[in-house]
């Protein structure tokens, strides 16, 4: 089995090599003579019946002479762009870039074409899609649509330069459509130039490796109410904007083994001759929990992709200078980040989400034991959710028997809202979300 | 980007005038043309496009189908259907299909009229690439609905692909003249010329266009020529060149004279099938020939000529000469490399059964000649005296022609043949015994002869006189024309020795089989028989020629051949295709059921599903509420494990302390705890109060 899979990696990797070079290599009316070709093949293979044939071999050979004259370009060039740092999934962004010719020819006709890290998955992960996408699609049914560009990070239009003086510069502008989030990596610039029928293209390449940080898409949130109240914080919160207890002054007492030297209250030391220390009023904040399920079959889906996307929403949304927020994820290993009172901005939140991959092959109780770990803690739990079984049921079940209130989000496929038993939460039903894909943003607008 | 003015007009005349529809190309073009006068522009959105193009699609479906009924379709489909091995109704339904295709090509300018003149009346620069399939744009609505962030969609102009339908359309006619060169290169010129780099000079793309030009004549008339060439062929190179190295029936090169080893593979030719208990034809001949002039023996130019085979009612009963009622069947397959070829048949063959070939032909020298699938398997009966071999042509005598430079050495031959007035018969027999009596032996390596100047001994005299040694080409060649120079009609005839049995009643003939020998003329029985002088020892040593890995070779054989059976329609897996679908319509079937069924139990599920709180079935609550009549209600601000401590001063409880103490806590885990009880601890809390409760019991009974 693992042959025949080999086999259609490499049939994919061909045909994806071949797609991404007809695409490059020929101008827009170089595909359209190319179809003519085709077209004329198919309707003139009897050549006693019909002319075609005349035109295919004419077709032909004007796409061999434009390929013949299509080599050899010989061209220096080198590109500066300015990239922005960061981009957001479906939100178009714009960028220029800059054109040098070292050559002491003057250059018109060019086309610039951005190169993209390569975006197909090695083998394993390959098959683990399409083996957890089969498993999802039905045999004779073709309602259900295949994934369309599943690995693609971004479609980069090509962009026409303007005409390059001998040895000097110019600038265009580039369009890039992020699709997913992650890394964008661009490894390089082609410059391209037609043949002189119009039809192929000859390339310069030249590297320019840069990258852009694809931020998940955000929604708007209503002004929300999350579940808890301030808990007390043992000992502080590390490295946040003040250090241990709050500055707030409450009594004097005897020095106890492990109070910190700088509480020593010095004169009431001198005046009583045993140590004394100044005690602090005890840190109580709101501390929340974002919890994201990272656990499904499908290595890249939209289901996971819109969670990704509700959790940064909830990111942006209640960090503020008053609240921490604890993000909650299982990758590679179980992952904690605590962002707000100084730690940390909605920013670095979204660095974190930008990179986020779900898993496959991972026990749904690393996370139920990450998050009963910081039950304690946190004084609400907002869950995003993948689905709503028996294990996802069972650690919301445990947590409000912690006493901690639990914000469920879950997100379904589209037209599978309606069905869901709020389970645990039947006493506060409002407190579970069906979130729909396609209607995501209307779903969220109803959290009370 | 727009197409230049008037391009498409003059498409739509180029077209009309092409396509025989001048009036209606003129009338489209005037309309197409005329809408760059009307200002006036409608405002059709994208789905407008797409509901055009759907009503397009269905004209065009709708154009087949006419098309289809004008050309006989359905009753080709019928006939089909009926006999599915008669190749003149695959043949009437393919053409049939070929000329629907060809007209709805044909009709297309026509029927998308609509479409392109929609976008020229419309405000559209392009419209998406999607609108052209129906699928796209559902599966694109679709992501677009579940929020899938989509690359922006790809659009384009139409008036480019209604030029492009134009021209294809134009094309579709036979008639080859100058005026669809022409007008198509003018055209593509013309609608390339907004796309050309402006940074080359005009007469570069000029020239370019030009050597494309020249390249595109000479490529479609070389085309034209090589077409001739294949379907005009004689049956001399081209025959060779079609057949992959199998025989033309005019005339076969020998070896004689040739120095070295022969080189014949093991691969298997013929695959043959007889009923249990009968034994093969020991020869299957594909070609006779007449005339000798070493090393060829050629047909004379009057049995080049093929003629049609009649064909019986069945149309794959072909009848090559009247048969006997008692005769014997075999059953051949056999590859006509390149579709076409000499059939091997057993040599007195007077019918040929099951034979799906399109033409079958014969000459008056017993090759038969087939066209039609790869692969045939047919059933050839013969045993018949009334074989297909002309009789001898006495008015020429050329089969008694003997080349005049072998003379010498054949008058040698016969002088110590001493035949003199022996019959036709017992001539035959002298010479069959005259190559055993002098030891002549058989073998595939030619020696060279001894260099000596001024030799001008022929190969065949040299084995006659010298080496007597050589291939069966060697004994054939000596026996015919020994024969004729004793007076008696022979031919030269080639073809397969069948000897090796590969299973019950079924024998293959390999590559190194191929064999010659000789047809004489029975006088009295006025027919051709077969005489073979190689000596018998020929199997021993050719079967030597074996390599060990054959059976690999055999083994993709005849993988190769179960494929070609399938490909060339020569099994009954098509009978049994309809059938095949009866298990995926049934998979089919019970995939919908089963997804109704699904559907329908979802929501039950939902509604019985258990509202579950933690720890409220906990067994310790029947202990809490047979203590309230002992000890009284608990107080409000009185925890449980006080009021415990009370109870366990109880008269009925006393001494039980410690378990009261141990259930509480086990009861406080199973209720409060995430973690929950462990199941040995939740049964000793079930058995704990099991015990409590029948202290109780016993306490508050009568007879207490």
């Amino acid at each position: 089995m693992t042959l025949i899979w080999r086999i259609l990696y490499r049939i994919y990797r061909m045909a994806s090599w071949y797609k991404y070079w007809e695409q490059r290599r020929h101008t827009l009316a170089g595909k359209v003579l190319l179809l003519g070709l085709v077209a004329t093949a198919l309707v003139g293979a009897d050549i006693e019946s019909t002319v075609t044939y005349q035109a295919f071999m004419f077709l032909l050979a004007v796409l061999l002479v434009a390929f013949a004259f299509s080599r050899y370009f010989r061209g220096r060039f080198t590109v500066d762009r300015a990239l922005p740092r960061f981009a957001t999934v479906g939100q178009p962004f714009q960028y220029k870039v800059c054109v040098h010719n070292h050559t002491s020819h003057r250059q018109a006709n060019l086309t610039l074409l951005e190169d993209l890290a390569d975006p197909r998955p090695p083998f394993a992960e390959w098959r683990a899609f399409h083996q957890a996408e089969g498993r999802t699609m039905r045999t004779f049914r073709v309602s259900r649509q295949r994934q369309q560009h599943p690995f693609v990070m971004a479609t980069v239009p090509e962009a026409d330069l303007p005409v390059l003086p001998p040895r000097g510069s110019a600038e265009t502008t580039v369009t890039v459509h992020p699709l997913r989030r992650g890394v964008l990596r661009f490894t390089g610039a082609t410059i391209a130039r037609p043949d002189p029928i119009g039809l192929f293209r000859a390339f310069v390449r030249t590297r320019a490796p840069q990258m852009v940080l694809v931020l998940p898409r955000r929604y708007p949130l209503p002004p929300l109410t999350l579940p808890g109240t301030h808990e007390y914080q043992l000992g502080g919160v590390a490295l946040a904007s003040s250090v241990g207890q709050s500055d707030e002054f409450v009594a004097l007492r005897d020095y106890r083994s492990g109070d910190p030297l700088r509480h020593i209250h010095w004169r009431s030391w001198a005046k009583t001759s045993r140590p004394i220390v100044k005690e602090f009023e005890d840190e109580f904040f709101v501390r929340h929990a974002l919890v994201l399920d990272t656990y499904s079959e499908v290595p890249v889906n939209e289901l996971f992709e819109a969670a990704v996307s509700v959790a940064a929403s909830f990111a942006c949304n209640i960090l503020t200078q008053e609240s921490l927020l604890d993000l909650l994820f299982v990758g590679s290993q179980a992952y904690c980040f605590t962002a707000g009172r100084g730690l940390a901005g909605a920013d670095q939140m979204l660095e974190i989400l930008a990179s986020v991959r779900c898993g496959t092959d991972q026990n749904f109780s690393r996370l139920e034991q990450l998050v009963l770990q910081h039950a304690t803690l946190v004084s609400g739990c907002v869950f995003v959710l993948l689905a709503w079984d028996a294990p996802r049921r069972e650690l919301v079940r445990k947590l409000q028997a912690l006493g901690v209130p639990a914000l469920v989000l879950v997100v379904v496929p589209p037209g599978a809202g309606q069905a869901l038993d709020a389970g645990p939460l039947r006493d506060g039903p409002a407190r579970l979300v069906t979130l729909e894909l396609g209607r995501i943003e209307q779903d969220l607008a109803k959290i009370e | 980007m727009k197409p230049p003015p008037l391009l498409l007009g003059v498409a739509l005349i180029f077209w009309g005038w092409q396509a025989d529809f001048l009036i209606v190309g003129l009338a489209l073009a005037a309309m197409l043309e005329g809408t760059r006068l009307v200002t006036p522009r409608w405002e059709l959105s994208d789905e407008d496009f797409k509901r055009i193009w759907m009503f397009s699609l269905l004209a065009m479906l709708a154009g087949l189908i006419f098309a289809f009924n004008l050309n006989q379709g359905p009753s080709g489909v019928a006939n089909l259907a009926y006999d599915p091995n008669v190749p003149e109704a695959q043949r009437n339904l393919s053409n049939a299909s070929g000329r629907t295709a060809i007209a709805g090509v044909r009709w297309a300018p026509m029927i998308f009229f609509l479409f392109a003149a929609a976008f020229c009346l419309s405000s559209r620069r392009e419209i998406p690439l999607q609108t052209l399939s129906p699928f796209f744009w559902r599966n694109r609505e679709r992501s677009r609905k579940a929020g899938v962030t989509l690359p922006p969609g790809r659009t384009f102009n139409p008036a480019y692909l209604y030029f492009s339908m134009c021209l294809v359309a134009a094309s579709t006619h036979p008639e080859t003249s100058a005026g669809f060169f022409g007008g198509f290169t003018a055209l593509t010129a013309w609608a390339l010329w907004p796309f050309r780099p402006r940074r080359y000079g005009l007469a570069v793309w000029g020239l370019m266009l030009g050597l494309a030009l020249g390249l595109g004549f000479g490529g479609h008339v070389g085309l034209t020529k090589l077409q001739q060439l294949i379907t005009g062929y004689s049956p001399g190179w081209m025959a060779d060149l079609m057949s992959r190295g199998r025989v033309d029936p005019t005339r076969n090169k020998t070896a004689l004279g040739e120095i070295g080893r022969l080189a014949q593979s093991g691969q298997i030719l013929i695959r043959l099938k007889t009923p249990v208990g009968v034994g093969p034809p020991t020869l299957l001949r594909e070609a006779a020939y007449v005339k000798y002039s070493s090393p060829w023996w050629t047909t004379v130019a009057t049995n080049r000529t093929f003629e049609d085979v009649g064909v019986e009612a069945s149309l794959t009963t072909w009848r090559l000469a009247a048969g006997p009622a008692r005769a014997r069947d075999v059953q051949i397959a056999s590859y006509l490399p390149g579709r076409r070829g000499l059939l091997p048949l057993p040599t007195d063959a007077y019918r040929l059964d099951d034979l799906n070939v399109d033409l079958l032909k014969t000459n008056g020298l017993g090759a038969v000649w087939g066209q039609g699938p790869g692969l045939v398997i047919f059933n050839a009966w013969y045993g018949s005296d009334q074989v297909n071999d002309a009789p001898p042509d006495w008015s020429t005598n050329q089969d008694l022609q003997v080349p005049h430079e072998e003379l010498a050495a054949l008058d040698q031959v016969i002088a110590e043949l001493q035949a003199d007035g022996l019959d036709p018969e017992a001539k035959i027999r002298r010479v069959e015994q005259y190559f055993v009596t002098h030891d002549y032996k058989y073998t595939i390596w030619q020696r060279p002869p001894p260099a000596q100047p001024g030799d001008t001994e022929t190969p065949l005299a040299r084995f006659l006189l010298h080496t007597h040694e050589g291939h069966c080409e060697y004994y054939a060649t000596a026996t015919t024309l020994l024969l004729r120079r004793l007076g008696i009609p022979a031919r030269y005839a080639i073809g397969y020795l069948v000897h090796e049995q590969s299973g019950p009643g079924r024998y293959v003939v390999r590559s190194r089989d191929g064999h010659a020998w000789v047809r004489v003329w029975d006088a009295p029985r006025q027919t051709w028989v077969d005489v073979d002088t190689t000596p018998a020892s020929r199997n021993l040593i050719e079967a030597q020629r074996a390599s060990v890995f054959q059976f690999l070779s055999d083994g993709w054989s005849w993988l190769w051949f179960q494929f070609s059976k399938f490909r060339w329609g020569q099994t009954n897996w098509r009978q049994y295709l309809l059938w095949a679908l009866v298990p995926v319509l049934a998979l089919l079937l019970f995939q919908i059921f089963y997804r109704a069924l699904r559907r329908r139990a979802r929501p039950q599920t939902a509604i019985s599903a258990v509202i579950f709180r933690p720890g409220l079935d906990s067994d310790f609550y029947q202990v809490e509420r047979r203590l309230v009549p002992v000890i009284g209600v608990r107080r409000p601000e009185e925890p449980l494990a006080l009021w415990l401590e009370r109870a366990a001063v109880a008269p009925p409880l006393v001494g039980l302390q410690d378990l009261l103490r141990q259930m509480l806590a086990w009861h406080y885990r199973y209720r409060f705890d995430p973690a929950g009880l462990e199941p040995e601890n939740r049964e000793a809390l079930r058995r704990a109060v099991h015990d409590c409760l029948q202290r109780l019991a016993a306490t508050n009974s009568p007879n207490s």
